[in-house]
């Protein structure tokens, strides 16, 4: 009747209701206002570039997780953290993108941005932000070809932040500044990525995540504030050449990024004190490449160069020990 | 409404589950035919048995004993016969001699213990007293009482604390104790407070323990001692932290709480002190809670030490077939049983019978990062680092292995299922040798 063997496992017995699924699942959910929100505008478009992401990335994940031997394939590479990447990166793509540049997009993502450098948690990058910026230096042209909402033709238009690039702020002084903070459409000023369009959709998401502990909010915090600090300091000194702090905040990747990317677990510091440091550069170099850099947008260098400097940052915020 | 006390932004909110026993009356449980009582039931220098195969042994006769600074001794539960000496392995592959003693049942004391006596005397011969008493810290570590009481002459000690957080889920035999002792308990701590002339002493309860707070705090008259609210939050109990919680004073880093003038004891602990002083009763018997969903009558049982852990689990009425897991204290820092003929020591506090139901194993993933481990670590320490170092033994990355109180908290939190304090526990192991080795 009674066993006399018991299962020997080593303490604690007890564990925490969060798992890798449910951060990666909840992460997921937070991108929704954003992704509906880019079908919603783009309507087909965004759809396909969305599911073609989304299949390929788990498609890539499967089989390179096969070929590093990894066990339970299938369970392992529904954790979520796939389709995060998938959805990440069809987030980061324009409308326009032809659905083979999603499929290059996805597997570069899976490959160099995650199993070559032995899979999750492993990876220095951000795998979605590898494949974005892969394709944007090897396509440039097709990277920025942004539309206008769904009303689809083959005409394309620059961007509030190119306009401002290669224009000056002169263009874009008469946007209206909370049409972009909602994502609604504008007449001749391109949308961008199609995730990155409305930083009120990607806000809700963000907040979703801030209350769920999942993020912490002085990263989105510290990032955006940078910005705004920085690029106000600009504006104050020679309006005519500068635009205004509230134009940054409300185009580009930069909400997007804040929010999912420079948060993302494995590749920014694990110490409070580094998160604070790298949220800051990734503000300051954001600003730095939109003011003085020959691109138009910077989010995604920004957050590529302090995760290559993030085991370096932590090595120097190391927590104080409880006594000493 | 009382101020509660707590220590700070770290620690974790595990499931509390002390409805099973909460509202149990203590039970006292009679010694079976045999009894098992191990020789090391301490931390210290090891202990012998004093004892041979054949000898009779009187109830309360010291049958092992050490000779270091730091041991301790052990007395016979019961009046009988040595049957045998033998080898047990306990958990962590330790080794134990444990001797093997058939109750004669005539319960034959050795002479003068367990009546009431008078116990006028000085700090060294009460310290001397609890040494012989054989009375360890019962809270878990097992951390000879007499050690920790004979604080080094430089330092003043100016706090008792009496630790009754028991933040671990499931126990609740400190809170019985409380309940049903309060009288012993609270002259317990007032024979302390006049034999190592500390002036002032907290007693440190967790909200979810109410009852207990308001017991104490209407029952006490000495008015040296305070009893204090604490935030239900683990490892509230652990000797830092609740020091900390209680007075915000920071005990140094691998430094003793004699450093901020505190000492500090565990609840039952005291109970054992009272015991011992007013009736002259060496430490034989512990409250201990058996409970979970694997032992068909949860109880508080106020049991023989030595008495195995099969007979334990008769009396709360037998275990289910879907019991698993034997655990030898509480489900966070509790050493896990193979065996259910190993005997019950001076430390355990606790034994849980747990089902799959309750325990969640899964399979270890890889770190994500996350720094969850580091945010609820109480020490500040950065657990899933230490774990990697610790596995691949790089010791110079390892020294902070050191500071870890084990208190399971990191992989607890941990959402990749991964056994951070175990392995760092081993670490300490493979550390401390090295260091032993010399580098």
């Amino acid at each position: 009747m009674s066993p006399n063997n018991f299962i020997i496992k080593p303490a604690p017995f007890l564990r925490g209701r969060e798992d890798i699924k449910s951060i990666m699942w909840t992460v997921v959910m937070a991108l929704m206002p954003a992704t509906l929100w880019a079908i919603y505008l783009y309507r087909f478009r965004a759809l396909m570039v969305i599911l073609t992401s989304l299949i390929f990335t788990e498609i890539f994940e499967i089989l390179f997780l096969k070929i590093r031997g990894v066990k339970n394939v299938i369970e392992k590479s529904f954790d979520g953290s796939a389709f995060i990447t998938g959805l990440l990166l069809a987030l980061n793509l324009p409308s326009t993108s032809p659905m083979w540049m999603c499929v290059v997009g996805s597997f570069v993502a899976m490959l160099f941005g995650k199993h070559i450098f032995g899979g999750l948690g492993s990876n220095p990058f951000n795998p979605a932000l590898v494949a974005r910026v892969f394709l944007l230096l090897s396509f440039p042209s097709l990277m920025t070809r942004w539309s206008i909402g769904v009303n689809l033709t083959t005409q394309t238009f620059a961007t509030p932040l190119g306009m401002l690039k290669t224009q000056g702020v002169s263009s874009i002084t008469n946007l209206d500044y909370l049409k972009l903070f909602f994502g609604f459409p504008i007449e001749n000023v391109g949308g961008g990525s199609i995730g990155e369009i409305s930083e009120f959709a990607i806000l809700i998401g963000g907040t979703l995540l801030i209350f769920r502990r999942i993020i912490p909010f002085f990263v989105p915090l510290i990032y955006i504030g940078t910005v705004f600090v920085f690029t106000a300091i600009f504006n104050l000194i020679d309006p005519t050449r500068y635009a205004s702090p509230f134009f940054h905040m409300v185009t580009g990747g930069l909400f997007l990024g804040a929010f999912f990317m420079a948060t993302d677990m494995v590749t920014s510091p694990i110490t409070r004190k580094g998160k604070v440091i790298f949220a800051f550069g990734c503000g300051l170099i954001t600003s730095i490449i939109r003011l003085f850099g020959s691109y138009p947008e910077g989010v995604s260098f920004a957050i590529l160069i302090m995760e290559a400097l993030s085991p370096t940052i932590e090595k120097f915020t190391k927590n104080k020990k409880f006594g000493e | 409404m009382a101020k509660i006390y707590s220590f700070g932004r770290t620690g974790v909110h595990p499931d509390e589950r002390k409805d099973y026993t909460e509202n149990k009356p203590i039970e006292k449980v009679k010694s079976g035919e045999f009894l098992y009582v191990a020789v090391n039931q301490h931390i210290g220098a090891p202990a012998k048995s004093i004892v041979k195969a054949g000898d009779r042994v009187l109830k309360n006769q010291v049958i092992a004993k050490g000779d270091a600074p730091v041991t301790s001794v052990v007395h016979s539960p019961v009046s009988g016969e040595v049957v045998e000496i033998k080898s047990m392995i306990f958990p962590n592959e330790q080794k134990n001699e444990v001797i093997v003693i058939k109750n004669d049942f005539k319960d034959e004391k050795v002479l003068g213990t367990e009546t009431k006596r008078e116990f006028k005397t000085n700090r060294e011969e009460f310290i001397n007293e609890i040494k012989n008493g054989g009375i360890i810290g019962m809270g878990g570590a097992g951390f000879p009482t007499y050690v920790k009481m004979n604080s080094p002459k430089d330092k003043k000690i100016d706090l008792l604390i009496v630790n009754g957080a028991e933040c671990e889920p499931y126990l609740t035999n400190d809170y019985r104790v409380m309940l049903e002792y309060t009288n012993d308990f609270l002259n317990g701590i007032s024979i302390v407070l006049d034999n190592l002339s500390i002036p002032e002493c907290f007693v440190g309860i967790e909200e979810n323990k109410i009852k207990a707070f308001e017991l104490l705090s209407e029952r006490v008259e000495d008015k040296r001692i305070k009893i204090k609210l604490l935030k239900t939050k683990y490892p509230q109990g652990a000797e830092k932290q609740l020091i900390y919680a209680l007075t915000k004073r920071v005990v140094p880093i691998r430094k003793l709480p004699f450093e901020v003038g505190v000492i500090v004891q565990n609840v039952s602990t005291i109970k054992a002190i009272y015991d011992l002083i007013v009736f002259n009763k060496p430490l034989t018997e512990r409250v201990l809670t058996c409970t979970g969903k694997g032992i068909k009558e949860p109880k508080n049982l106020y049991a023989p030490i030595g008495m195995s852990v099969s007979e334990i689990a008769n009396i709360c009425g037998g275990i289910y077939e879907e019991c698993k897991y034997l655990i030898n204290g509480g489900p966070m820092m509790g050493k896990p049983f193979a065996d259910i003929s190993l005997p019950i020591t001076k430390t355990t506090s606790g034994l849980l019978f747990l089902t799959d139901e309750e325990v969640t194993v899964e399979e270890e993933n890889p770190c994500i990062h996350c720094g969850r481990c580091l945010s609820v670590c109480p020490m500040g320490l950065n657990p899933t680092y230490l774990k990697e170092a610790s596995d691949r033994r790089e010791y110079e990355k390892m020294d902070d292995v050191l500071d870890c109180i084990e208190c399971g908290s990191c992989s607890f939190i941990c959402p990749a299922s991964r056994e951070l304090a175990s392995s760092i526990v081993k670490g300490k192991q493979k550390y401390t040798k090295y260091l032993k080795r010399g580098k």
